[in-house]
């Protein structure tokens, strides 16, 4: 019954294997040494047929292909999984030192033929067999130590160093304990991860294969230059050493292991120096530090909205490098925005080669006024540890429309009223100005125009014209005056001298004429009186206020009257006539003196 | 004859043109009066066009502006009309209403009160009239002092000699403030924001620092223009630089 069951779980498990993904790999050692004995073992999680081994070369093979088969079938909550192996095992033995290839050996799953992985098996040459110090718990250092490995010891600033911490043996190690891992001083330091239980890996160093026990990995990058010391790391390693009795062996020491005896051995590694060097002399503007290699990418979720609107603005940096030591990024942003704190994302793993991965700056954005704006390119500079070159990235720049927001009022909120403005609020402005606008041709104000000060020079100017035209006419009035004044007594004798010739004629009427016409004419020139406005009294008026004396007025007074009285009545005798005559050019003479 | 035919169609071409304008600040003030303020601002618009202006054109064109919530071009016209009137009350309302309305305050430097005075009285009547004035006082004293050199009544020279003297001071205070009024509103250029926001940058050009950041509506003073950016002076004594396309002049 039993047998049948099996066979049926056989069969169902036939069909299950069908919908699995069939795995197919070969396994062995990595390193070995001539003659040594080891296996290859090929592993089917299915069923398989027909396999086919490889070609072995330099190498003998002492077994195989031995097949086993497992399975475990396990039921959880109703549902059944089957698991088969299916291995083929060869003891296989070195023949000749190198890095010997082991091609695919392929096997029918089914109607498909799947193909193992090839390996790689490093031959080395045997060395000396580790002396075996059976007496005391003394190994000698060659063939258990610890070791601190870096990477590079020759490094740029904040370059990354991959730091590894194993132990190298060549005997029998039981366990190790008390492990003392150094301060990496003037180093950030980061854990790259490593499996949680220490397994044994060959390695084959300068021809002699160690076993070694992988301790840590951290990625160290250096924060200061010059030569950076890693102090020693310790570890406390428990050998075991086969016991040599003297005397009786019994056989059944080896058999249950009693045999042997375990040592405590202090180990203590080398300290490691590591030069780090500084940076070219040359940076450029705007570089913070980060070293490796990087890529960056901005982005916008929106480019056209309205005043109080948020966006976000996404900084993606990926790389390798020391990614997590960067340094926010110092962005240009229009001043109009209002920026939040960036949210920052990490994605970074730590490798041996530094670490990878990204840092993302999320930046939550809100305008506050319509506008253009220019989210301007952000320029991300970085050393680059390839070329040993600085370089400078830029993203990519945005430009933000920002349109008018939803209320106006919104708007309002924001502003600050002064304590005058606020009585203001509500009001309206006052109206148009109706009728006539009163237009004028656009010009210049006058003030300072060259009309201006035209006007100006052309006042002053005409000025000056009306005054000295005025002045030269007031100048000639009185030089007249003075040409009269001085013909005056000349026209005067003239006059004399024709009523001398009419008295020595006779002609009396004729004397009394020139007598009057003389003295008259004589009088209006002198006194500057036109001849028509001239009359005796004028005349006498005007003597008398140039201070001519009573006796010579009356005298004129008396000769006027005199002669215009014998005009009408021609009765005076020779000698009145003479004593006229001789009166009026005294007085003439007289006049001359005074006036 | 040829040229006085030509004249008398100019003036009478000219007539018509401002008859014109009267007709188009009638249909504009209709269009505001209806609401249709962008109508009413573009027959406004049209009046400028034709090279006449005046202060109460610029407040009208100003109020068009403030009622479709262009307040940066509201302020300018304001600020043109206030350039050609600078004490009329109704402009100095409106533009006090509309600045309330711009995002900045700037806090202007303080004046000293005396000068506040001198210009607050020199401000009563335009530069234009000042100057008027000035010139005339000017030519009545000159025919004044001529009057008192030539005349011989003691009694005129007296009176003429006073007045003359007085009219001189008179022309010489006219001077002054119509100096002090084109000073002010002529001879600096002034400047508005017409741009929503604007990054005052520290020398003309794109990439250098901003400064501060200014918004529309903002009142410059413009000390120098290099290619197409403006060295401007707010009110609280800063200067920086602004593009052209940023501002509207006064």
């Amino acid at each position: 019954m039993k047998r049948y069951l099996v066979v049926i779980l056989f069969l169902i498990g036939a069909v299950f294997s069908q919908a699995q993904k069939v795995t197919f790999e070969a396994f062995s050692q990595k390193v070995v040494a001539v003659g040594e004995q080891f296996r290859l073992t090929y592993k089917l999680n299915n069923q398989g047929q027909n396999f086919q081994a490889p070609q072995m070369e330099g190498f003998r093979v002492l077994t195989g292909p031995n097949l086993g088969n497992s399975s475990s079938i396990s039921i959880v909550n109703g549902q059944m999984t089957k698991e088969i192996t299916q291995t083929y095992t060869y003891v296989l033995q070195a023949i000749r030192a190198g890095n010997l290839k082991i091609s695919p050996a392929k096997i029918t799953v089914g109607k498909k033929i799947y193909s193992s992985n090839a390996l790689t098996i490093e031959v080395v040459k045997q060395g000396a067999k580790p002396k075996s110090n059976t007496q005391s718990n003394s190994v000698d250092s060659k063939d258990l130590y610890i070791s601190v490995i870096p990477n590079k010891r020759n490094v740029y600033l904040g370059e990354p160093i991959a730091l590894t911490l194993k132990v190298f043996t060549r005997v029998d190690l039981a366990d190790l304990q008390n492990a003392e891992f150094p301060e990496y001083k003037g180093f950030y330091s980061q854990d790259i991860k490593t499996p949680d239980n220490i397994t044994l890996q060959r390695e084959n160093i300068n021809g002699v294969i160690y076993n070694t026990a992988l301790l840590d990995k951290v990625l160290l990058y250096p924060q200061k230059t010059g030569k950076l010391k890693i102090e020693s790391a310790k570890i406390d390693a428990i050998i075991r050493k086969k016991v040599q009795r003297r005397g009786r062996r019994s056989m059944m020491d080896d058999f249950f292991g009693g045999g042997y005896k375990q040592y405590r051995i202090a180990l203590k590694s080398n300290p490691v120096s590591i030069n780090v060097k500084a940076l070219p002399a040359d940076k450029p503007q705007g570089f913070t530090g980060a070293v490796g290699n990087f890529n960056i990418l901005a982005s916008v979720d929106n480019t056209e909205l309205k005043a109080n609107d948020a966006f976000t603005y996404k900084i993606k940096i990926s790389g390798s490098g020391n990614i997590k030591l960067i340094k926010d990024p110092e962005l240009n942003l229009p001043h109009d925005f209002d920026v939040w704190e960036p949210t920052v994302s990490n994605k970074i793993s730590n490798t041996a080669t530094g670490s990878k991965g990204s840092k993302t700056y999320e930046y939550v954005i809100q305008p506050r006024h319509p506008g253009n704006f220019t989210i301007p390119a952000y320029a991300f500079t970085y050393f680059d540890t390839k070329s040993k070159k600085y370089k400078t990235i830029n993203t990519e720049a945005f430009e933000i429309q920002v349109g008018q927001g939803e209320a106006a009022a919104g708007n309002v909120n924001t502003i600050a009223y002064s304590k005058e403005d606020v009585a203001l609020i509500g009001k309206d402005i006052r109206y148009l100005k109706t009728g006539d606008l009163e237009l004028e041709k656009k010009s210049e104000p006058f003030f300072g125009s060259l009309e201006y000060w035209l006007t100006y020079v052309g006042g002053i100017i005409l000025f000056v014209i009306i005054f000295l035209v005025k002045r030269k006419q007031i100048q000639e009035a009185s030089n007249s005056v003075l040409m009269k004044n001085k013909k005056a007594k000349k026209e005067a004798i003239k006059r004399m001298k024709l009523a001398n010739d009419y008295l020595k004629k006779n002609q009396t009427e004729l004397f009394y004429e020139e007598i009057i016409k003389g003295l008259q004419g004589y009088l209006s020139d002198k006194l500057n009186i036109p001849f028509a406005d001239l009359t005796l009294e004028r005349a006498l008026e005007e003597l008398q206020k140039r201070e001519v004396s009573e006796e010579l007025r009356i005298q004129l007074k008396e000769v006027v009257q005199e002669c215009e009285f014998a005009r009408f009545a021609p009765s005076q005798t020779a000698t009145d006539l003479k004593q006229i005559y001789s009166t009026s050019i005294s007085l003439i003479s007289e006049f001359e003196n005074k006036i | 004859m040829k040229y006085l035919f030509i004249s008398i169609i100019l003036i009478l071409g000219l007539q018509s043109f401002s008859q014109n304008n009267q007709v188009l600040a009638d249909s504009a003030e209709v269009y505001f009066k209806n609401a249709q303020y962008q109508k009413s601002i573009e027959a406004y618009e049209k009046i400028l066009e034709s090279g006449e202006e005046s202060s109460a054109l610029f407040y009208n064109l100003g109020n068009a502006y403030y009622k479709l919530n262009d307040i940066p071009l509201a302020i300018t016209n304001y600020e043109r009309a206030k350039r050609l009137a600078p004490n009329d009350e109704d402009i100095d309302f409106n533009l006090r209403l509309a600045k309330t309305q711009t995002v900045d305050k700037v806090e202007s430097l303080p004046v000293f009160f005396l000068t506040a005075w001198y210009n607050a009285l020199t401000g009563i009547i335009s530069t234009n009239i000042w100057a008027y004035v000035s010139v005339l006082a000017f030519l009545l004293s000159l025919s004044l002092v001529l009057l008192y050199l030539f005349s011989r009544s003691v009694r005129l020279k007296k009176i003429t000699f006073i007045s003359a003297a007085f009219l001189l001071t008179m022309s010489l205070v006219s001077m002054a403030s119509s100096y002090n009024q084109k000073k002010l509103n002529f001879d600096r250029n002034f400047a508005i924001i017409t741009n929503p926001s604007v990054n005052i940058k520290s020398s003309p050009n794109e990439n250098s620092t901003s400064l501060f950041i200014l918004h529309a509506g903002t009142k410059l003073q413009v000390l120098d223009q290099i290619q197409d950016w403006y060295k401007v002076k707010i009110e609280n004594g800063e200067t920086g630089w602004i593009k052209l396309e940023d501002v509207e002049e006064v």
